[in-house]
């Protein structure tokens, strides 16, 4: 998997919603450091929290996470 | 339950753990030194700065547990303090704290081939880098 880069549009996605971490992540069920983390590429989500944030901006989870070859 | 409550909770969790790793790490600090220094003035000095460290390890491991029995009744603020992330850091803390333990063992049976150290002392050490170490990684690991 080292070939491998994940990255998301959390960012641009909680601009759009107009929301903040912390409200992300209340939303979610989880804490502002987690939703930080995974949105700079620190930590990836499990497949269940990736749906839950998919869901939450309505979008597709490839739409929210791609993975690209390095 | 707010978000901010989360935050505020995970804040404190955060606080407590930092106490906890001071107390610690003075109590039994000194409690190990008392072991290894002949010096009664230093002993006695060991004895107060211990149990300083002492009473900040007592207090915050019983204010760690009311807040895990607060959250008890609360679900969804468990949940989330209890989030992937953390469980994630849970593991890395076990797995430093696991090779910190596994280094200071290495060091005592070569050590030990050369001099002669008490089995107490050692088994003393290395209980007090195991929690320290578990400690101060979850420190680092949960920092903001």
């Amino acid at each position: 998997m080292e070939n491998y880069e994940l990255t998301n549009q959390i960012k641009v996605q909680r601009a759009m919603k107009n929301i903040t971490q912390e409200e992300l992540a209340s939303h979610i069920g989880v804490t502002r450091k987690t939703i930080n983390t995974i949105e700079t590429g620190k930590f990836v989500p499990s497949t269940i929290l990736a749906i839950k944030l998919a869901r939450f901006f309505d979008i597709k989870v490839e739409e929210l996470f791609t993975l690209i070859e390095k | 339950m707010g978000t901010s409550i989360i935050e505020q909770l995970n804040k404190t969790r955060y606080n407590l753990l930092k106490w906890t790793t001071i107390g610690w790490g003075i109590w039994y600090g000194t409690f190990i030194l008392k072991d290894v220094i002949d010096n009664s003035t230093i002993i006695q000095i060991a004895f107060w700065v211990g149990l300083l460290g002492w009473i900040i390890f007592a207090i915050n491991l019983v204010k760690v547990l009311k807040l895990q029995r607060e959250l008890k009744w609360d679900q969804k603020a468990r949940e989330a303090l209890n989030d992937e992330l953390h469980q994630l850091n849970l593991h890395k803390s076990y797995e430093f704290g696991f090779w910190v333990v596994l280094s200071v063992t290495i060091v005592f049976v070569t050590l030990t081939s050369f001099v002669q150290i008490s089995s107490q002392l050692v088994t003393k050490i290395i209980l007090y880098f195991a929690v320290l170490s578990y400690l101060v990684a979850g420190l680092i690991y949960n920092r903001d």
